[in-house]
């Protein structure tokens, strides 16, 4: 028992210590970017190149709170380049939360040309700039990587009539339907008015919820009078896989049907709801002026979080779609969203030009 | 009996050396992130959600979420030391515990009776909601799920009806306090529209008037300006309370007292856990408002009344239990706590939902063992820790002042990264102070700030849901339910006064807080 007792607290002791540093590290990084706040657990600059692109901790900045939307791909990401040591620095998740990410956006456009911030990023990185008339563009920032597209699935309640994509149409033309969504004038709402506008319908109800989870429990509780959300495939799965499923998924937002978890759910545009070019980008990007070898470095790094096996695996998982970029095609694809995002903006009296 | 069956193979998976040992570490860490300002529950298990994924790839998932999930039982008993020492929350569910907790702590120089109050309370109430949570689950999902925006904002109104009149002598003065707490609640980003609101082109106010830097100023350093004062003119001595076995026994002899309320608390804490959103904070002022209502001397509430301590603190500890119970039944997170659990499940490459019971049963009923095992190891520890922390309180002034202050300063600080959150800490310091001297109740400010928004926006969607008919709030039978026991506790008030008008002139004067 003493013996017992001894390992146990020896253990313990390593843990605690070894902790204490990993979150010693984090928070004097998060006030002070200095290089003494990498402490002792930073690992050797690379002997490599003539200068090495970092020299200090890197703050990679979430728009969300811990746990929110965003954050989880940040700290996953955070902990792949960690364990492999792909950076020699330090990279420390910080939440900088509020105004839809506008705080986060605010933040981060200020240091101009310095490789030592990234900013994960979700569509709120298009809509909020335009909503607010923040004094910045989206693409003011420097694009770094797009790592996945993750989908937009129609669902219903479990004991909804509408089997099709068609049938909520219809019903939609004949009154106003109150639908849920993630935040205010953001992605879901930006479906939203895409589906009214394409299909002719009434205007939708629009509830916003604060978290996708949130918006998944209403519709499967009627919560509120939710018939219809624009759910990510992962925020749905446990209420459709609950014994009895408490919601639905009609059809999918994607140009062929889905895989894996969601086989056998019918792509929304074999329904007659052509949408299939609208994703929420999990990417990443920096300041503005970064430099093309910064801009390459950052690309290498997240070029190789893409290949780790925890990344592949929670791809799957979750039905992203797979679609790796940096650079100019990465740039493009921001280019793209952009235009879209201000269209819809100006449609629908979000945004005056 | 199924769920025993599992419940002891559960507990078969906790106590595993390996196991324990991570759970003891969880818990130790979460410990001393909850007394760290600022940082609570929900950042500690974010920032340590990395190592869970080498935990997890050298041992198992059950490990890594027992390892998590002791950090936030951890961080439950350590947030609530800052509050009663310090009069600083920790977190929203830690403000109602500042009420009673420091006054007595301070004023009745008892803090080793508050800890242990607010120790005895966490574990009876979350033993309470472990058992709920073992046997009734998936009912309990079924049935918070049904909870819509109409059902949650009569909750907040049934929440400020309780309160009302927290420890005023002036009923014009709690009513102007509400206002003025609604007023800065309405600051910021509005969820509603996604636009600006109150902000004058500033983005940093964009987060608003957060409750927690305005909680920590009004009462942190307000209640410190405040004190010195007094140290001044030399009201306030040392306090030379003995600290031991005693508070302990005098712990349970308050405890055998108010054993239903607790219980009951433990309950009504575990519900509002596990509705998807805010359950806890409106579920520990409920908890407080509760225990002043049905208490026969209303009067010591607001001067450390162990009841004060208890109530809340059982019904906020219940609430992190019941959380787990969308979080596990439903794959939905009911804490943003419970959201971070839910990112760590996807990164161990597990779907949270139903699924989980059938598919990893040794996952999720080692975990619900590890509640047990790990409420019980934290009560212990804090219950050891006890006469250690309450030493605190014998530092004298002078050292204590400065410490409070930067305490204070870094916790609003760390909890947005803000430099503004520090400012309107060091503003509402000195407005408290000043409020403090006029004798305005700064209770209700605090709840109005807490609870303001998240009342609104509930009214607000669950009107955008009915098109704007307010009839919405009356067909739902749980809203009309909560809505009608608010009135009648409003009304109850001048009822009783009108019964006996004489008492008015025999009220002691309360303190101003």
């Amino acid at each position: 028992m003493k013996a017992m007792s001894r390992s146990v607290a020896r253990s313990l002791a390593l843990l605690v210590t070894v902790t204490l540093l990993a979150t010693g590290c984090a928070s004097p990084a998060a006030s002070s970017p200095t290089p003494s706040a990498a402490g002792s657990s930073a690992p050797p600059a690379p002997t490599a190149s003539a200068a090495p692109i970092l020299t200090r901790p890197v703050e990679f900045v979430i728009s969300t709170g811990p746990g929110g939307g965003s954050d989880l791909y940040a700290r996953l990401w955070t902990g792949i380049m960690t364990s492999q040591k792909l950076v020699n620095v330090p990279v420390v998740p910080v939440n900088k939360p509020g105004g839809a990410g506008a705080i986060a956006f605010q933040y981060t456009i200020s240091k101009i040309g310095d490789p030592h911030y990234l900013m994960v990023t979700l569509n709120s990185f298009f809509t909020t700039i335009l909503v607010q008339n923040l004094p910045f563009k989206s693409s003011d920032f420097t694009p770094i990587a797009v790592l996945a597209k993750d989908p937009f699935f129609l669902w219903v309640n479990a004991d909804s009539t509408w089997k099709t994509a068609q049938d909520f149409i219809a019903a939609a033309k004949e009154k106003s339907i109150t639908v849920a969504g993630t935040g205010s004038k953001q992605e879901d709402e930006v479906m939203f008015r895409r589906i009214e506008k394409l299909a002719g319908t009434k205007p939708f109800n629009y509830i916003p919820y604060d978290e996708g989870s949130t918006v998944a429990a209403s519709l499967a509780g009627h919560a509120g009078g939710t018939e219809v959300t624009v759910n990510n495939p992962s925020e749905g799965l446990g209420l459709w896989q609950a014994s009895p499923p408490k919601v639905r998924p009609i059809c999918a937002f994607l140009p062929d049907p889905p895989a894996g978890a969601f086989q056998g759910v019918p792509t929304c545009k074999s329904q007659g709801l052509d949408i299939t070019d609208y994703f929420n980008l999990r990417s990443v990007v920096g300041p503005p002026g970064l430099n093309d070898a910064q801009i390459a470095y950052w690309g290498d790094v997240f070029k190789k979080v893409n290949d780790a096996k925890e990344w592949k695996d929670f791809v799957t998982q979750n039905v992203l779609v797979a679609d790796f970029r940096t650079g100019a095609d990465a740039k493009k694809l921001f280019d793209e969203y952009t235009k879209l995002h201000t269209d819809i903006a100006i449609q629908n009296g979000w945004y005056n030009p | 009996m199924d769920a025993f069956g599992s419940l002891l193979g559960g507990f078969g998976t906790a106590l595993q050396p390996t196991n324990l040992v991570f759970l003891l570490a969880g818990v130790l860490l979460g410990l001393i992130i909850g007394v760290l300002p600022g940082l609570g529950g929900t950042s500690g298990v974010a920032i340590l959600l990395p190592i869970s994924v080498f935990i997890a790839r050298d041992n198992s998932a059950t490990t890594a979420i027992i390892f998590l999930a002791g950090i936030y039982w951890g961080a439950l008993f350590g947030g609530v030391i800052t509050s009663i020492l310090f009069n600083i929350p920790g977190e929203p569910w830690a403000v109602a515990l500042l009420f009673d907790g420091y006054p007595l702590a301070r004023r009745r120089g008892k803090p080793g009776v508050a800890l242990a109050s607010s120790f005895v309370a966490s574990w009876v109430g979350a033993f309470f909601a472990t058992i709920l949570l073992t046997f009734l689950a998936k009912t309990i999902a079924d049935i918070a799920l049904q909870f819509g925006p109409a059902d949650l904002f009569a909750i907040f109104v049934l929440s400020f009806a309780t309160l009302i009149g927290l420890g005023a002598e002036s009923p014009i003065k709690a009513v102007m306090m509400v206002a003025f707490g609604l007023l800065l609640a309405a600051v910021g980003f509005d969820r509603i529209t996604g636009e600006p609101r109150l902000t004058f082109g500033q983005v940093e106010l964009l987060n608003g008037i957060g409750f927690v830097p305005v909680t920590i100023g009004l009462f942190g350093i307000g209640e410190v300006i405040a004190a010195n004062e007094e140290a001044a003119i030399g009201a306030a001595g040392a306090i030379a309370a003995k600290v031991g076995l005693k508070d302990l026994l005098e712990t349970l002899a308050a405890l055998k007292q108010r054993f239903l309320l607790v219980a009951a608390n433990g309950i009504i804490g575990f519900f509002f856990g596990s509705l998807p959103g805010h359950g806890a904070t409106a579920g520990s002022f409920l908890g407080y408002g509760l225990a002043r209502q049905w208490s026969k001397n209303k009067e010591e509430f607001g001067k450390g009344e162990i009841s004060g301590i208890m109530a809340p603190q059982a019904a906020a500890d219940a609430s992190a239990v019941g959380a787990m119970v969308p979080l596990l039944s439903l794959g939905v997170p009911g804490s943003p706590t419970g959201a971070v659990l839910m990112a760590g499940l996807f990164i161990w490459g597990l779907v949270p939902g139903p699924l989980l019971f059938i598919q990893h049963p040794e996952f999720v009923w080692g975990f619900i063992a590890s509640i047990y095992v790990g409420h019980f190891l934290t009560f212990l520890i804090t219950l050891t820790a006890v006469p250690l922390l309450a030493l605190i309180m014998r530092v004298p002034h002078g050292v204590l002042t400065p410490l409070i202050i930067i305490i204070s300063v870094i916790g609003s600080y760390t909890l947005n990264n803000s430099m503004l959150d520090v400012a309107i800490t060091i503003v509402a310091g000195v407005v408290g102070y000043w409020l403090r001297k006029m004798k305005y109740p700064l209770a209700p400010l605090v709840v109005a700030v807490v609870l303001g928004n998240a009342t609104e926006v509930e009214l607000r969607r669950a009107l955008i849901g009915s098109s704007g008919q307010w009839t919405v709030f009356f067909t739902s039978p749980a809203s009309a339910v909560f809505l009608a026991i608010a009135a009648l506790l409003l009304a109850w008030p001048f009822i009783g006064k009108a019964l006996q008008v004489r008492r008015v002139s025999a009220a002691p004067p309360a303190a101003a807080k």
